[in-house]
């Protein structure tokens, strides 16, 4: 493999991970400012503390980290793992401060969470919650969504080589640009953009619906930050239900469901290939397996009668079956209806429908529609060699920003990880099962932990044993990253307890 | 505030005894209770959103809250909404429970016949704690100085 | 390589074109639901 890391290794990590939590303490700043803007004393303070702990914490560790040398592929896969987990410990500060969570691991749970978009909540009391702590929450969900270190490396970082194993290492392996600096700041821009249309559109529809303008302002920015982040917090403990309308579900859907697109995507269309939209390999492929998934699971509610009429079905079938499948967990109903009401052919849609996700390069999880894409080409391209035998030689193509071939190496990576996510979601089920859970609620919260979901059948809990709230973090950490820098860490910390190299 | 922590008890104590359900108990038999009757407390949490005719209320006791679909006619005045400032009046509802409201998209709500407030809610002062100002500026004091050391090393290895 | 998409309108419509096709999905949502609530 590699020689046994030496300090300059260390030293890299080090420097880098201090950065990254330097940029959560100035991110901090944010939710400080709203908490002076609207009165929030004791929270403005709680901010203060928070920020303080991220600079300190921070600054140490790039000041160890001071030395020379570029980063190469391990160093950006072991930060990328790395500072997640560092920056999870330091923004759960704040939470625990808040005095709305029963342990400094439910505060970390729900950092994770956030950054991961995944959206499982362990909060307590949320319709209580102070302004600048919901802009918290949206806020790490925002910033995890597009990738903190792309956050460290479009803003902070004033080194332009060498930061492409950092951005890969967060599992965003699109190319748009040859510099990731360009990739890091477009991708930026494209956010920002949708934030102003899409906090504007929820603005206007919330007062519609009866907010004051002030609060529909504050619920649009922070639902609209959940949406295209597709990660499903919301303001509110009964989540979309709150609001009681179509419209509102509706412009979340518009919403969750463009942030579910490869930036690739969003990218080639807003330059005019209108048509990218419609040939595109992983819109055709979420196209197709959320209309099969929505069909067997209105089926199983159907065949229950669990909704009456068309408007309902579509509101509570469809939008969870949409809200699962793109990874966002807005829920327009409670979690213990699912278990009580829904059956389990729904059940097993909805399951199926959060493994397979949304696209690559997106802030959303799961397997991914190009990897489902890809698989399902290969699979097309076995069955016409067993009926074409002999020397004939073929390419099986596949669209995707182009025409492309489908090459051995990308079906084997793609199986591989899809592999690696089905191991995750089966240790969480297992986890599950072993502390009492019924194995269709247990395989439930696995999948939308693994997948970064966030709808629940209620297993995730305050009251939930800690080791399954770790196996919780951990499937939401590892699937995040998309298991590379995950193994990357495991090996290094492996290499690193060797008494010599591994030859 | 004693008061109202003393009427919600008395209204949860009379719900054991006069037939209210509480959030638990309508998710958990939904089935059982749709379409019938039901009485329910708890705190005005939020606001209340008008639409049309009627309003939306939403209702927290603890457990988990339950949207109130009343006429604009029988809504009584709230002061207080549940926020990080408020606790929220305490509201007593009777109506309809229905499990997947077909008239409400399939939301699980009560239509009520009879809403009123049963005990007003009040602001929640805010408590500063010394000790943590004090450990704010400790930090960010300590995080000054490692700053400056970072700088000076970074400087001392730029001309190294 | 500009970063900038080619103009306004081609922003505009890039938008659009997105926000269509995720109606598009909707309204199939909308008619499974419809064609499964008449069962």
């Amino acid at each position: 493999m590699f020689a046994k890391p030496r300090l300059h290794d260390l030293r890299l990590i080090c420097s880098y991970t201090g950065k990254v939590l330097i940029g959560v303490g100035l991110l901090m700043a944010l939710p400080l400012l709203t908490a002076l803007a609207f009165g929030e004393w004791a929270a403005a303070v709680d901010f203060l503390v928070g920020l303080g702990a991220a600079l300190l914490a921070g600054c140490l560790l790039a000041w160890l980290g001071v030395g020379e040398g570029r980063p190469s592929w391990i160093h950006g896969m072991v930060t990328a793992a790395i500072s997640w987990l560092a920056a999870m410990a330091v923004a759960a500060v704040p939470y625990w401060l808040s005095g709305h969570y029963l342990s400094y691991l439910d505060c970390m749970f729900d950092v994770m969470s956030g950054l991961t978009t995944t959206g499982l909540t362990l909060i307590q009391d949320l319709d209580h919650v102070s302004i600048s702590l919901n802009t918290w929450r949206g806020l790490l969900t925002f910033v995890g969504g597009q990738g903190i270190i792309v956050l460290a490396l479009a803003f902070l970082s004033s080194a332009g080589g060498g930061g492409y194993p950092l951005y890969v290492g967060e599992a965003k392996d699109e190319k748009l640009f040859p510099s990731v600096l360009h990739t890091a700041k477009t991708i930026w821009k494209i956010s920002l953009i949708y934030l102003v249309v899409g906090t504007s559109t929820f603005w206007v529809v919330g007062m519609a619906i009866g907010l004051s303008p002030l609060r529909a302002l504050l619920h649009g920015l922070w639902v609209y930050l959940a949406a295209w982040s597709t990660g499903g917090f919301a303001p509110m403990s009964q989540n979309i239900l709150y609001y009681h309308s179509l419209g509102y579900e509706v412009v979340t859907l518009l919403f969750f469901v463009s942030g579910s697109f490869n930036f690739a995507l969003h990218h080639a269309v807003w330059r005019g290939d209108r048509k990218e939209m419609f040939r595109n390999i992983e819109t055709v492929s979420f196209a197709g397996s959320l209309a099969a998934l929505t069909v067997i699971a209105c089926w199983g509610l159907m065949r229950l009668g669990v909704y009456p009429g068309a408007v309902a079905v579509f509101r509570k079938g469809f939008y969870h079956l949409i809200s699962g499948h793109t990874t966002t967990g807005f829920m327009t109903v409670y979690s213990r209806q699912l278990v009580l009401e829904w059956g389990e052919v729904a059940l097993l849609a909805l399951i199926l429908a959060m493994l397979l996700g949304g696209s690559a390069c997106s802030t959303a999880g799961g397997f991914k529609a190009l990897r489902v894409g890809v698989l399902w080409k290969a699979i097309v391209q076995e069955t016409r060699r067993l009926l074409k035998p002999g020397s004939a030689v073929f390419a099986q193509r596949f669209h995707y920003l182009g025409s492309r071939i489908l090459g051995e190496a990308q079906v084997r990576s793609a199986a591989l990880v899809v592999l690696m996510y089905l191991a995750i979601f089966a240790l969480a089920t297992l986890v599950g099962s072993l502390c009492g859970y019924p194995l269709l609620q247990a395989a439930f919260e696995a999948a939308s932990v693994s997948g970064n979901v966030g709808l629940s059948v209620g297993v995730t809990a305050a009251a939930m044993p800690a080791v399954l709230k770790a196996t919780f973090l951990f499937n939401m950490w590892a699937g995040r990253l998309e298991f590379m820098a995950v193994l990357a860490l495991f090996g290094f910390i492996a290499a690193t307890m060797r008494r010599r190299g591994v030859a | 505030m004693r008061s109202g922590a003393l009427l919600l008890l008395l209204a949860l104590v009379s719900a054991r005894l006069f037939g209210q359900v509480g959030s638990a108990g309508l998710i958990e038999r939904a089935r059982e209770l749709d379409g019938l009757q039901v009485e329910f407390v708890g705190e005005a949490i939020g606001e209340s959103m008008r639409r049309g005719n009627h309003v939306w209320l939403n209702l927290l006791d603890g457990g988990g809250a339950i949207g109130i679909w009343v006429k604009r006619g029988d809504m009584p005045i709230v002061v207080y909404f549940g926020s990080a400032a408020a606790r929220g009046d305490t509201l007593r509802v009777r109506g309809i429970f229905h499990r997947s409201c077909p008239e409400h998209g399939g939301d699980l709500d009560i239509h009520a016949s009879a809403l009123e407030v049963i005990a007003r809610g009040e602001l929640k002062p805010e408590t500063l704690h010394v000790g943590r100002m004090a450990l704010a500026a400790g930090l960010l004091l300590a995080a000054g100085a490692v700053f400056l050391s970072w700088r000076r090393k970074l400087k001392a290895r730029a001309r190294a | 390589m500009k970063v900038r998409p080619r103009s306004l309108s081609s922003l505009v419509g890039g938008i659009l074109t997105e926000l269509a096709f995720v109606a598009l999905l909707a309204a199939a949502g909308l008619l499974l639901s419809f064609l499964f609530s008449l069962g």
